[in-house]
């Protein structure tokens, strides 16, 4: 499928790189997607007909801190942003079959995203989207766009990284019924509370730690204050339980509160504090909470764990890395061979 | 408060009523409340707007000429008293344009008539702009996305609620007002599409249910609802409160209510309704609300809506009896030749189908069921009608009230009253429901029978 690719963060160079891999292997599996275009915040580099962008030079280019309209040696046409709504425009008539929205996360903007998805809809192109913030803030608005034009849109790499937690939570919905998901999804506030647990820090001193090792951001709000694990606990709701409900209707705590003594208390009982999200038929909750010592949702670092409470089955839990680029990516790839799959069903192919 | 204030076209027709109507949206903000404002064409402008888009479908220059300048001149009368004409004349151009366009091309569709109808609200909504001194913009600016039907688009729902909150939510929690047209609307590429049924009501509803209004007010030039058209029962009053289902019911009946389609988004959030009369405002007017009723016997009939020029066509024939298929075959003719059957009634024999039309589709329908089903000598429907009766100048009358549900006698009544007038019924239909009775009578004896059951129920007080 031709694809147009928005965003070369750690994400999209990651799924370039793959992509390069394979194509230098030779091993093209069906479904693989081919990337005519690609998009960041300051241009765009589209494949001239017949042509392929040499995705390696694109790696190397942006790893140099060139824009992808200045990198030249990838070939193709180099397109410097302008205008309101360039991307948008760009993505519309880009004559690609599917759109891989990688762009970063902005939860106080998800509208440059938005406006992505909207108009690769409008178009007629599927979407596999691994951006957190439009999806969690216009999750039911996206359902229905797809629906009425028609398209697929897929976002397991949204939850859990290439861990492919939304599959199992799809898979569990069939047949059984999921009334409720509780899960640790955010590598940043696990690396924090452990430290609190594990080295006595305070709050304070572990996320200077982790800001200093590159686990937190400079601005870590996005991860401590809960927003993050909020938004993939929103869209894990919608897609598993079918809950229409976005991050502004969620009740959301971070872990900023959390001491040192009601660690230490927690563990005198066999606990461990933990932000956990909770998904239910009411909505989505997030919160430090205290949690069984070596139990299902006690997981360090970047590992990620996701229990489904379900009718039948009782409690079905997965755990597996839940951060990283080429886990990411992996997620997209496999999205993208399921639309193909689609797709190819649709036409009544194989 | 968060209120959304939809002005019907009455209500704006000409720069004292818009300023007037801008008065009573500005005395809101005054008092503490966030408004948006949503508002329909100038009276009879949408009609000459139609107009003047099959004028210029079918090449008549001196038709459209005339309606062009009919437009032109109400408008800037307005546009002038009000001070508009900079936002006023660019629109009028860009209409002239538009309708020149579809002139040299000698051809009309559904597309660039939505385009031609909705500079009716485009430019009410500038002049209310520039009369509240605040922003105006279109259904479409306001985030409102529907699917290609042209005409009688559908609101994509869900992306059109989430835009809307985006793009409305920050201008009213900062304390300001806002003008947005009624009606029109685009599609996803952003081309003009209208709303049809609904219209500007139907887009108040959904800015109210986008926003979570407290109150949608409905201002137009009555008071509210009334137990009784008062032409034809004087003592009709106005009724202070009813529910969602009642409104839709009455709407259904031809009351001045609100069509049932615009009722929805706000049944569906349980926004309070309030209808209202710009001539009137100290009026609270009517309330529509979820407050259920189901059971009350002392209110098992709130109102008694009739619609007249109806006419009842009636397809019977011993073969019907026993014979599926034959009441599919009926309903599928009107619907093919687009017929919108008001009341429909069979006999428990089988024996006869009726279904009342209104007297301007009657021709159509009967064409329809005579071709469908009358002058077949093949297939599964030869031979089974024999017969097709048609009663012209019939009213359909409706006894409406959610209270009826459950109480025992409330038909006896209803039919009590209408014999004590000395009123024939030709047919009768209460659907499953149970919110509603309604029969067909004389279109001469209609108000007779309409103040009968009035008073049977003590509606006049």
């Amino acid at each position: 499928m031709k694809a147009t690719l928005v965003g070369m963060g750690s994400v999209g160079r990651a799924l370039v790189t793959l992509l390069a891999q394979r194509q230098r292997s030779g091993g093209h599996r069906p479904g693989t997607p081919e990337i005519r275009a690609v998009v960041d915040s300051r241009g765009a580099r589209l494949a001239r007909a017949g042509q392929p962008l040499d995705l390696e030079a694109l790696v190397a280019a942006k790893a140099q801190g060139v824009p992808v309209h200045r990198a030249e040696a990838a070939g193709g046409l180099g397109v410097e942003a302008g205008g309101p709504e360039w991307s948008q425009r760009l993505i519309a008539e880009s004559g690609t079959e599917l759109l891989i929205e990688a762009g970063p996360t902005d939860l106080k903007r998800p509208a440059t995203a938005m406006g992505h998805l909207r108009a690769a809809m409008a178009s007629g192109m599927h979407v596999v989207c691994v951006n957190k913030a439009p999806l969690a803030t216009a999750m039911p608005a996206l359902l229905e766009l797809a629906a009425y034009n028609r398209v697929g849109l897929r976002f397991s790499g949204c939850v859990g990284a290439g861990t492919p937690v939304l599959a199992m939570g799809e898979q569990l919905a069939r047949g059984d019924r999921v009334r409720g998901i509780s899960a640790v999804v955010n590598g940043t506030t696990n690396y924090i509370l452990t430290q609190m647990r594990d080295a006595g820090q305070s709050f304070g001193e572990a996320l200077a730690g982790a800001q200093q090792l590159g686990y937190a951001e400079a601005d870590p709000s996005g991860d401590v204050d809960g927003w993050d694990t909020a938004m993939k606990m929103v869209i894990l709701a919608a897609a598993v339980m079918g809950v229409k409900t976005t991050v502004g209707r969620s009740q959301v705590e971070g872990i900023s509160k959390v001491t040192r003594e009601a660690m230490a208390e927690a563990a005198a009982r066999g606990k461990t504090i933990k932000l956990v999200g909770r998904a239910g038929e009411d909505g989505v909750s997030v919160g430090p909470a205290e949690v069984d010592r070596h139990g299902p949702l006690d997981v360090a670092g970047s590992i990620n764990a996701v229990v489904f409470r379900c009718d039948t089955l009782g409690e079905v839990t997965l755990s597996g890395r839940g951060a990283g680029g080429p886990e990411t990516a992996t997620a997209i790839l496999r999205d993208a061979e399921d639309l193909a799959k689609a797709a190819g069903a649709d036409r009544g192919g194989r | 408060m968060r209120i959304v204030m939809k002005f019907g076209g009455t209500s704006v027709a000409g720069a004292e009523k818009i300023r007037h109507a801008a008065g009573l949206a500005l005395k809101a903000v005054a008092e503490g409340h966030q408004v948006v404002v949503v508002v329909s064409a100038m009276d009879g402008v949408t009609e000459d707007l139609l107009d003047l888009a099959d004028a210029a479908g079918s090449g008549n220059r001196a038709a459209l000429y005339t309606v062009l300048g009919k437009v032109r001149s109400a408008h800037e009368a307005a546009a002038r008293a009000l001070g508009a004409m900079d936002e006023v004349d660019p629109l009028l151009g860009r209409l002239e344009t538009l309708v020149s366009g579809i002139l040299a091309v000698g051809e009309l569709t559904a597309r660039s008539r939505d385009a031609v109808v909705a500079f009716g609200e485009r430019l009410s909504t500038a002049m209310m702009g520039v009369a509240m001194g605040c922003r105006a913009m279109d259904g479409h600016g306001a985030g409102i996305v529907t699917d290609d039907h042209f005409g009688e688009a559908d609101p994509l729902m869900e992306i059109s609620m989430h835009q809307v909150r985006q793009n409305l939510e920050p201008i009213i929690s900062g304390g300001r007002p806002v003008v947005v047209s009624g009606f029109i609307a685009a599609n996803q590429h952003g081309v003009t599409t209208t709303l049809g049924r609904g219209g500007s009501d139907y887009t108040a509803t959904i800015l109210g249910a986008a926003i979570r209004a407290d109150e949608i007010w409905i201002w137009s030039d009555v008071d509210g609802l009334m137990s009784a058209d008062p032409r034809a029962v004087p003592e009709a009053r106005l009724l202070t409160a009813i529910n969602f289902a009642e409104a839709v019911e009455m709407g259904k009946f031809g009351a001045k209510s609100m069509h049932p389609r615009a009722l929805e988004p706000a049944a569906a959030h349980r926004i309070n309704v309030r209808m209202r009369s710009t001539f009137n405002p100290d009026n609270p007017g009517t309330l529509i609300s979820d407050a259920t009723a189901a059971g009350d016997a002392a209110h098992a009939v709130r109102s008694v809506p009739m619609l007249k020029k109806m006419a009842m066509v009636t397809v019977g024939g011993a073969g019907m009896i026993g014979r599926p298929g034959t009441a599919a075959a009926v309903f599928t003719a009107l619907a093919e030749a687009r017929v919108n059957a008001h009341m429909i009634c069979q006999s428990v024999s089988e024996a006869g189908i009726s279904v009342v039309v209104s007297m301007g589709q009657l021709d159509k329908a009967r064409a329809a069921l005579e071709r469908a089903l009358v002058k077949v000598t093949s297939g599964p429907h030869a031979n089974v009608v024999s017969s097709l009766k048609v009663q012209e100048n019939l009213a359909i009358i409706a006894a409406v009230g959610q209270g009826m549900k459950g109480v025992p006698g409330v038909a006896a009544r209803v039919f009590v009253a209408v014999a004590e007038a000395g009123v024939n019924i030709n047919a009768i239909a209460q659907g499953s429901s149970e919110l509603s009775i309604a029969f067909a009578v004389d279109e001469a004896a209609g108000s007779k029978a309409v103040a009968a059951v009035h008073r049977a129920f003590g509606l006049g007080g």
